[in-house]
């Protein structure tokens, strides 16, 4: 059953991001030709990108539960990077272990479908249930600080990424056929680093003044505006062919996305220079670390998953009941 | 004793091997750099053509702290530095390895952990 469960869409649209990296890959070699300017960053940048669209396509082309593992190790490798970015207590070391358990526990819930746990599972059992952990070690010196940041990475790195991985089990019947996850999955995260992409390049190239220079110098609004208008008529065309929303809501989804993504990004900005750092780590060259390539997916995944929840009456695979 | 001890080391260096030595000689606290021991002194006053590369690992003790069993994951980092050689003084040898040695650290910003 390799890749069989994929639709034409999902499938061409996997193409045509390959097509994108090929064409970006072309662009950058002509511009090291006849430019005087360094670019070896952004070579490294799209070398990158190479290996984690393959990475991310191959999962998805493979099953839904590759897919889902996929995005469990994303979320391993972001809570990581967050828990050794900041300040914790060698107390806690037994803390930290349970909050990884958490992981392989939120991944199952969407794998088995169960949305009901999927969504309390960390707001309300692990909300509880990690400061008994931390009580139970006795340690009440720094305790809000290390409960409180244990919490929020938890939310931001596993709860808030998780929902892009259930949208890959949701299913929905159109009077012209099923329309299933992947499909959404695809369009939330393509508008999502599209946006990033986007942004960046109209902030370079129109630039004007700075949105909030005190927590993150490179936003402009002119970067802002012109990746909303981008991602605007990116999520109309797109949202035809992989979602089953008509233009309207494909625009909102359009807006919902790109200010949700710039909202995600300059708050890992925000701690970032309350840490005093430039990138959260070194994992992926060219674009630093985990957290600053799925920084607007934190945002965009659960704001997105809420909205398109809201419209449609979505099944998922294995129950034919309305979630 | 202390002779025969390095003997096994020098053989290997004599034909070409990589040495590594963890001069603290075990895991004390975690994260906190102890006293060296001089082994590294003597191999480096028998063989000074071979180049002592100074390298700091940040991380492991975060992760698996002495007396452990349960690993917590972490992400570690190596900093390698300048090779230095035999300067003619096991004491001096011994000072300039920890200066080395304190130089990488620094250029790590790790947050507290306490």
């Amino acid at each position: 059953m390799m890749g069989l469960e994929l639709d034409p869409a999902v499938r061409w649209t996997l193409a045509g991001i390959f097509g994108l990296l090929i064409l970006a890959s072309i662009v950058v070699s002509l511009l090291n030709r006849s430019a005087e300017r360094d670019l070896s960053e952004l070579r490294q940048r799209i070398n990158t990108w190479w290996i984690m669209v393959s990475v991310f396509g191959l999962a998805m082309v493979l099953s839904r539960t590759f897919s889902l593992l996929f995005f469990g190790f994303v979320s391993f490798l972001a809570i990581k990077e967050y828990f050794s970015l900041i300040p914790t207590r060698r107390a806690d070391r037994r803390v930290l272990f349970w909050a990884y358990l958490a992981i392989p526990l939120q991944y199952y819930w969407v794998y088995a479908e169960w949305y009901g746990m999927f969504i309390i599972f960390i707001p309300v059992y692990c909300f509880l249930l990690l400061p008994v952990r931390m009580l139970l070690v006795g340690e009440t010196d720094g305790f809000l600080r290390a409960i409180g940041t244990l919490h929020w990475g938890l939310m931001t790195t596993v709860f808030s990424l998780s929902h892009a991985a259930f949208l890959l089990v949701l299913r929905h019947e159109t009077p012209n056929g099923i329309l299933a996850g992947p499909g959404l999955m695809l369009y939330l995260v393509i508008l999502t680093q599209l946006n990033d992409v986007a942004q960046y390049l109209w902030g370079k190239s129109i630039g004007c003044d700075k949105i909030i220079p005190k927590v993150s110098p490179n936003k402009t609004w002119g970067g802002f505006l012109g990746g909303i208008l981008t991602i605007l008529i990116l999520a109309i065309l797109l949202g035809t062919i992989l979602t089953p929303m008509n233009t309207w809501q494909s625009a909102l989804a359009g807006l919902i996305i790109s200010m949700g993504g710039f909202f995600g990004d300059i708050n890992i900005s925000a701690i970032k220079r309350d840490l005093g750092i430039k990138d959260t780590g070194t994992l992926l060259p060219g674009h630093g670390g985990i957290l600053d390539r799925v920084d607007s997916l934190t945002y965009t995944a659960p704001l997105f998953f809420h909205y398109i929840y809201y419209l449609f009456p979505w099944h998922t695979f294995g129950s034919h009941g309305i979630l | 004793m202390h002779q025969d001890r390095l003997a096994g080391v020098g053989t290997a260096l004599e034909v070409g091997n990589i040495v590594i030595i963890f001069p603290e000689g075990s895991r004390g606290n975690p994260e906190q750099l102890s006293q060296f021991k001089s082994g590294v002194a003597h191999l480096a006053r028998r063989y000074p053509t071979v180049p002592v590369y100074p390298v700091f690992i940040h991380g492991l003790g975060k992760t698996l702290p002495k007396g452990e069993a349960l690993l917590v994951p972490f992400f570690c980092d190596i900093f390698v530095g300048e090779p230095l050689y035999w300067n003619g003084d096991k004491f001096r040898f011994m000072a300039e390895l920890s200066q080395r040695m304190n130089n990488l650290a620094a250029e790590g910003q790790f947050p507290a952990w306490q």
